[in-house]
């Protein structure tokens, strides 16, 4: 069979312009998670096409487009360093699909510039899995089948492509749906990820701990894990430490974990009672897990570490749940300190300050315990003048820890915890930083407990001989609200810290005291916290395991893999059979009055003899029955006209088909003179 | 018209509806290896818009009928022309069919984009090849659409069976045959016969007086003609097979047909012998259209 190329539609301006709309729509989406330049440089590239479109100017060469995608390319290596990665990789897809719409001139480039906002529309779900940002995707969707129906359906006034566009839509969500619940879930991924993530920090929880240059806070109410207890109860806020990772090792000015070379295991304690806790935790893109202080029995995929925390055996990328067992309130029971553990607890920075020496000198008191030590920096902490902030300001970078516990004195946790670990290191005491979460809010709605980013907390465990690891908290020490409130104090320290001391807690509770709104918004808060969780149990987090577990509540219990692919298979032959009733035209619809008519009229002329033939034109009939009926023509050819006028005109007026219809049926033919 | 063995729709992906499948195939192998459940439903969203934008091309053509086809004849080599009328009669408009007919020789090429409104009827001309005279069937009309996302081909045949003639190409250089007279001996002292009367026009022959030749036609473009003028005199030429050796059947047909035109054209009487029939002298559209037929017809066996 022949293919002819005129069953092409041309590009019509209209239907480019709903392209160039679904494109603003699928880069716009970019906009809160990358650089600011590939997006701009994108929207930039859109106005210009628009702009020569309407001048009508002439598109720019190859040439110059040439230049223009080399460049965002190498714009896209300055920024990242490499190509590898979903940052630099949706960057440069966005920034390329921008020159290739400076190109777009027949329908091929078009259908190119639409599969190019899919893969956007796709991009964005690798930044983002809520509900709002797949609402959106729903609307780029839309947008460009929009722009494919402009470009296949004409620019007619019976075109209406966003109407055809969300006909579509609507009829392809009911699949979605059940393909989204039947299609089997892999057990893991197909191949190693690229590290997709890797190093965004896309929570505020980070590797390290560097108190001297962090200059403030995150203050963010970003949910970063929810607790649901599944055995035992909730323990208070102020034994609400989520243990996250230890950090062994400082220069002085930044701590961090430090690598064990040789296998020191941790201390589990199997078959212990304590509160078992189901935990979804948002991803941070690292490998800790966070658990109650402190985890005995970890999930598995997960590995006990020196220091009593986890790991995971692979970055957290996506939302995971897992299921963590931990003793809440007692220490640390190891019974002897590694040798290698005991070195790193006491591993000092090169340069100490004398004066911070002559301190520690003094609270370790020769013949007394870690613990009288440890009383007695708290002491100092407590009396020192020190202020919680959150904006502390920036410390002197050669020695940060004198400058803060001698100067400054204004700090949060990681400033407290830091400079306290020094001291008890200094005074011989083998020490510690946890870095976790503290304190978290019960959502009134399911009663999980919600875990925010401004619940960031670090703390310090000291060593004492016949215990073990103590858990001693030099922040609670400045702030013991800090334990009660946890997160939320952050937000009323201000007016805290004007205060005296005296009427602090008074001022504080003042402060935190819910006006009418502030209640209204933390309602609408604590709904859309759950809506938003049961988004991520059954939707995001929908995998394998899910999939058994709703299987076998709907009574199909071992349905999986094969057996859910050839029902896939079956669903969507019956969906097609489904969709062509539901897009069928009605075949044998009762004619209108234009056709009724007509044929009416057809059956008087032939029985007045005239021969009406179906190839034979209305307008050829009309000459016809002019010559065979002259005495009649006056009635019949007004009459013939009009139909050709209602007919083949544009777009007829109902009223006047049926008025016309009446009037074939009063008509009568004369009798032919021959007949 | 006759329509036979009823109608198919197909159904076939395009080109870009392989990269539209390929499109959602990436984003599901990205959804597998990511765990991306919200890349899941995107992947599945395309899926469903691939098997409603099929359903929804199939309705679209499927609803159209074909009212009435209506032939134009034609001469071998150009193409026979087709009147379609295509009305909706049920759900909205089309706006964008395409459409195309087969006749003996194949498809011809398909025509449009046309907007068929809603109750609406369209006519529309295609046309079909016809390398070759004679007289034929023909075979179907097609009407096909991309929409709505250009990532199917759906396609509504209808069987029709109407016949249809192609009239040999008017070819040929040879001299127009002498003519006979029923009162005057045309052949000898041609100008000298003659009156006041304006009688039509014959070609030109080497030797005449260039007298009576129709110049303002020749300024149109037209062959040397030559006026003829007669006393109420009837001029007749007879076309016969007969006269025109040496050449094959087909193109004493083509010659046969171009003599007919220029007859026809010039207004003169004529008659036409063939082998297995005679067409009797006569003028007009009619008689010009029994002759062509003659032509087309030749060798058929009747």
């Amino acid at each position: 069979m022949k293919r002819p190329a005129t069953a092409l539609m041309p590009l019509s301006p209209r239907a480019l312009n709903r392209m160039k709309l679904a494109f603003l729509l699928a880069a716009a989406g970019h906009i809160p998670h990358l650089p600011f330049w590939p997006t701009l440089t994108a929207l930039a590239l859109l106005a210009w096409r628009h702009h020569l479109d309407r001048r009508r100017r002439p598109l720019p060469g190859p040439g110059l487009r040439l230049v223009i995608a080399l460049a965002a390319c190498g714009g896209v290596y300055l920024q990242f360093g490499f190509f590898m990665g979903r940052d630099p990789g949706v960057s440069a897809l966005v920034v390329l699909a921008a020159v290739k719409l400076l190109e777009v001139r027949q329908a091929r480039d078009f259908h190119l510039m639409g599969y190019l906002c899919y893969f956007l529309t796709a991009a964005l779900f690798l930044f983002d899995q809520g509900l709002p940002v797949l609402m959106f995707s729903v609307v780029q969707l839309l947008a460009v089948n929009a722009a494919f129906l402009q470009l296949y359906a004409g620019d007619s006034r019976e075109a209406r492509p966003l109407r055809g566009a969300a006909g579509l839509l609507a009829a392809s969500i009911p699949v979605a749906v059940v393909l989204f619940v039947l299609f089997p879930r892999l057990p893991g991924p197909l191949w190693g990820l690229g590290g997709a993530g890797a190093g965004t920090g896309v929570s505020g929880f980070s590797n390290t701990l560097a108190p001297g240059s962090v200059a403030r806070m995150v203050k963010s109410q970003r949910p970063v894990l929810r607790m649901k207890i599944r055995a035992g109860s909730l323990p208070p806020p102020q034994q609400r430490y989520f243990r996250g990772q230890v950090l062994w090792l400082t220069d002085g000015r930044i701590w961090y974990p430090g690598r064990f070379r040789e296998r020191i295991a941790g201390s589990p304690r199997p078959g212990v009672e304590g509160i078992l806790q189901e935990i979804m935790l948002e991803p941070h893109g690292q490998r800790w897990l966070f658990g109650l202080d402190y985890p005995v029995q970890v999930p598995a995929g997960s590995r006990l570490l020196p220091g009593n925390v986890f790991r995971y055996h692979r970055r957290v990328e996506n939302l995971i749940r897992y299921y963590v067992r931990s003793r809440v309130g007692g220490t640390i029971g190891d019974l002897s300190l590694h040798s290698v553990l005991r070195r790193m607890g006491l591993q000092l920075p090169r340069n100490v300050s004398p004066r911070l020496r002559e301190m520690a000198e003094e609270w370790a008191q020769p013949g007394a315990g870690a613990m009288a030590c440890a009383a007695r920096g708290l002491e100092f902490f407590r009396t020192g003048g020190f202020t919680y902030s959150l904006e502390p300001g920036e410390l002197d970078p050669a020695d940060p820890v004198a400058d803060f516990l001698l100067q400054r004195r204004r700090g949060f946790c990681g400033h407290f915890a830091a400079g306290f670990a020094l001291m008890m290191r200094l005074c011989g005491i083998p020490c510690r930083i946890i870095a976790g979460y503290q304190g978290g809010t019960v959502n009134p709605v399911d009663g999980q407990l919600v875990v925010r980013d401004a619940d960031a907390h670090a703390w310090t465990e000291i060593w004492v001989e016949g215990r073990g690891w103590v858990r001693v908290d030099p922040t609670a020490a400045v702030v013991p609200e800090r334990l009660e409130f946890g997160g939320r104090l952050n937000a009323s320290l201000d007016a805290m810290n004007q205060q005296g001391e005296t009427d602090r807690a008074a001022a504080l509770r003042r402060a935190m005291a819910e006006g009418p709104f502030a209640r209204a918004w933390r309602w609408i808060r604590d709904y859309w916290d759950v809506a938003r969780n049961y988004w991520q149990t059954w939707v995001v987090r929908y995998d394998r395991y899910q999939q058994y577990s709703l299987f076998r509540r709907l009574g199909a219990r071992g349905l999986r893999g094969a057996g859910l692919l050839a029902l896939v298979a079956v669903f969507l032959l019956v969906s097609w059979h489904l969709a062509r009733w539901l897009f069928r035209r009605p075949r044998r619809a009762r004619p209108d009055p234009l056709e009724r008519g007509w044929r009416l009229l057809e059956k008087r002329l032939s029985r007045g003899g005239l021969s009406v033939d179906a190839w034979r034109g209305p307008m050829d009939i009309c000459h016809a029955a002019r010559r065979r009926f002259p005495a009649g023509a006056a009635a019949i050819e007004p009459l013939i006209q009009t139909y050709i006028r209602l007919r083949y005109g544009l777009g007829g007026d109902p009223r006047q088909a049926r008025e016309w219809l009446r009037r074939v049926r009063r008509m009568r033919i004369p009798r032919a003179p021959g007949a | 018209m006759a329509r036979k063995r009823g109608a198919v729709t197909r159904v076939r992906l395009t080109g870009a509806g392989g990269a539209y499948m390929l499109i959602a195939l990436a984003v599901l192998v990205a959804a597998m290896n990511y765990g991306n459940s919200m890349a899941f439903i995107l992947c599945f969203l395309m899926l469903g818009a691939l098997i409603s934008a099929a359903a929804m091309g199939r309705g679209y053509v499927s609803g159209v009928r074909l009212r009435g086809v209506r032939i134009h004849p034609a001469f071998a080599g150009r193409g026979v022309k087709l009147t379609l009328e295509l009305t909706a009669p049920g759900g909205g408009g089309r706006p964008a069919l395409f459409a195309a007919a087969a006749g003996a020789a194949g498809w011809g090429d398909t025509v449009g984009p046309i907007v068929l409104h809603r109750r609406g009827a369209m006519i529309m001309d295609v046309g079909i090849p016809a390398p070759k005279r004679g007289s034929f069937r023909l075979a179907a009309v097609k009407w096909e659409t991309r929409y709505p996302l250009g990532v199917f081909r759906c396609m509504h045949e209808v069987r029709v069976d109407d016949a249809y003639l192609v009239y040999p190409a008017p070819m040929g250089r040879r001299p127009w045959p002498d003519p006979e007279s029923r009162w005057h001996d045309w052949t000898e002292g041609s100008h000298m016969s003659g009156g006041d009367d304006f009688a039509g026009l014959r070609p030109w022959r080497v030797g005449e007086s260039p007298r009576h030749i129709d110049w303002k036609s020749v300024a149109r473009g037209r062959p040397l003609n030559v006026k003829e003028f007669s006393g109420g005199g009837q001029v007749r030429t007879w076309f016969d097979w007969n006269h025109l050796g040496g050449v094959s059947d087909e193109e004493r047909l083509s010659q046969l047909a171009r003599w007919v035109l220029d007859a026809d054209h010039l207004a003169v009487e004529y008659g036409l012998r063939l082998p297995e029939r005679t067409v009797e002298s006569g003028s007009g559209t009619r008689h010009t259209r029994t002759c062509l037929e003659s032509l087309a017809r030749h060798g058929e066996g009747e």
